[in-house]
């Protein structure tokens, strides 16, 4: 069995008419959270979406592992794709939501149902006092939570998720975080985190994204070595050691990228 | 709880055909009803013939419009989105229009729905088409296009009608389209109405999923394995046809692809699933009992139940736009 689970091979992305991303090569590993972080703008949510097979890439491939033939169920059945700001249109109620996520990967036509759950993830991410609520009537936290639940109801390999603690407290922050890792054996993640200190703590390899390429793709104690991310912000960070780990702090700086 | 709504809805749905039964130019008590059912004079024959096959039609015709507005409201994602106010309905009324006005080598029951079917599905690319072409992407824009679309269409329908109508096609059975009338079919054509009708509706109810995944947004929906183009294209030309169907025997009945959906899935809940069956139940209640009103409020005169309908429709329109306007 192959150890990456997806690779990117020489992504190039456009959006309206403006290139975001440029030859990105990024393989995501079994069992891994990969973190991405990046300023805005940088061409993390287009790299997602290519990942998800939600956006076609304008040159380059996408490999699924254990996926010969890459249409759109493969995909369905490999990635789970979580938007930004992800929210259901119509008033479902988190059960419900969590139930079409079962259905992921199964047939779009008819009344089939929901495939058995082997993971609850209403009761792994604390929704059961919430189950019966509207998702549309929950704070913003728990929709977060909500939406995490359905991505991870369809059982895929692989989550690609865009901020999906963004709306948390950080609490919340941290426990979605922990799940993910405790997870990593049943899905690898590929998250979208501004946090860097976050994605230190608890991703298992950081990629850079800047202007459209992929300029580094390592484990946080390498990563926070170098002046990567110092350039990549435009800011300079305080490296302060805690705790067997490092945490950044921002300092006051120019404002510009070094790239 | 699901089952319980379902047998709630097919309550509601035996009591309307009941109603249905009842109401008219000479209205019945239940019990006369029953009566009249078992017997064999004329009166019983006229019920039987006559005001039977009326009520079925009226309600298949609500049964196909509140589902086709559930289908348009979730691919358009939204509440307000009906076959009557984006062009579908009043292109169905055209076709039908030139079908009947125009000397055509086919015969009525085929032409009819086969012109209204190519009007709405034509009118309802059109809206899109120009939406698309003026870059609107918010629904308010759409309904605008349609409100101008339908406009249009609608002088031409006139238009053709003073043109093309004579002694020998009476001007009366066009303007029945316009203001929505249901017509009464020969048992025979009842069946050929409810097969192609059931055809339609069993088809829309295969859609219900993907109608579920659109509602969680357009990325979420292509990860979870959604052809967008083709499943979009799919559920218009599906809408269309059963509004189509609905116009080529109910006329422009506006309001009840507004109304119904909402209701349903007050009733019922968010997902299709559920909100269509739920649809086409409470839209074949509706339009049986205001069917029935229509013929029983003015005797002998019949009062257009298009009327009817949209004097409950444009308010209950305002409150949905105020509902929606505030989200």
């Amino acid at each position: 069995m192959s150890e990456d689970i997806a690779s990117l091979e020489g992504i190039a992305a456009h959006l309206g008419g403006r290139t975001v991303l440029d030859d990105v090569r990024l393989a995501v590993r079994r069992g891994e959270l990969l973190a991405v972080v990046g300023p805005n703008g940088a061409g993390k949510s287009t790299l997602l979406k290519v990942l998800a097979g939600v956006t076609p890439p304008l040159r380059g491939s996408v490999t699924l592992a254990g996926e010969g033939h890459r249409d759109r169920a493969a995909w369905a059945r490999t990635v789970a794709y979580l938007p930004q700001a992800f929210a259901p249109y119509w008033r479902l109620t988190v059960r419900e939501l969590v139930a079409l996520g079962r259905r992921r990967g199964g047939p779009l036509y008819g009344f089939a149902s929901p495939s058995p759950a082997g993971f609850d993830p209403i009761a792994a991410l604390g929704l059961e006092p919430f189950a019966e609520r509207v998702v549309q009537d929950l704070s913003g936290g728990e929709r977060a939570r909500a939406a995490l639940a359905w991505a991870l109801a369809g059982g895929t390999p692989l989550l690609a998720a865009d901020e999906p603690i963004a709306a948390l407290d950080p609490a919340q922050q941290i426990r979605s975080l922990e799940l993910l890792r405790n997870l990593r054996d049943r899905v690898a993640s590929v998250v979208v985190l501004h946090d860097l200190n976050l994605a230190l703590r608890y991703a298992d390899r950081i990629a850079v994204i800047a202007e459209g390429r992929c300029i580094a793709c390592a484990p946080p104690d390498e990563l926070v070595v170098g002046d990567i991310l110092d350039r990549v912000f435009g800011l300079c960070f305080a490296r302060v050691s805690w705790n067997s780990g490092t945490l950044l702090a921002p300092l006051p700086s120019s404002g510009t990228t070094g790239l | 709880m699901t089952f319980v709504r379902i047998l709630c809805a097919a309550g509601l749905l035996g009591a309307a055909l009941g109603a249905g039964l009842c109401l008219g130019s000479e209205p019945l008590s239940p019990g006369d009803l029953v009566a009249a059912l078992g017997g064999d004079d004329v009166f019983a024959r006229l019920l039987r013939d006559w005001r039977l096959p009326r009520v079925l039609a009226a309600g298949l015709i609500g049964a196909l419009l509140g589902v086709s507005g559930t289908m348009f409201q979730g691919v358009f994602r939204n509440p307000l989105a009906e076959p009557f106010l984006l062009g579908s309905a009043p292109g169905a009324a055209l076709g039908a229009t030139v079908a009947i006005l125009l000397p055509l080598p086919l015969p009525p029951l085929v032409a009819l729905p086969a012109f209204a079917f190519c009007g709405a599905f034509g009118a309802t690319l059109l809206v899109l088409g120009l939406a698309r072409a003026l870059g609107v992407r918010e629904i308010a824009g759409l309904l605008l296009a349609g409100v101008a679309v339908s406009a249009f269409l609608a002088a031409t329908r006139s238009f053709l009608m003073l043109s093309l109508s004579d002694e020998t096609i009476g001007l009366q059975v066009v303007l029945s389209w316009t203001m929505g009338g249901v017509q009464t079919p020969f048992w025979s054509e009842l069946a050929g109405f409810a097969a192609l009708a059931a055809v339609g509706l069993a088809l829309a109810f295969g859609c219900a999923h993907g109608l579920d995944l659109l509602g969680l947004g357009e990325d979420a929906a292509v990860n979870m394995g959604l052809d967008l183009r083709r499943f979009t294209l799919g559920v218009l030309t599906l809408a269309s046809a059963l509004v189509a169907l609905a116009v080529t025997w109910g006329g422009t009945i506006g309001f009840i692809g507004l109304i119904v959906p909402y209701l349903a899935r007050l009733w019922g809940g968010a997902r299709h699933s559920i909100s269509m069956p739920l649809a086409a139940m409470i839209g074949a209640a509706t339009m049986m009992l205001l069917d029935g009103v229509a013929r029983a409020a003015l005797p002998p005169a019949e009062i257009p139940v298009g009327l009817l309908t949209a004097l409950l429709g444009a308010p209950f329109f305002l409150v949905i736009l105020a509902k929606w306007s505030r989200r």
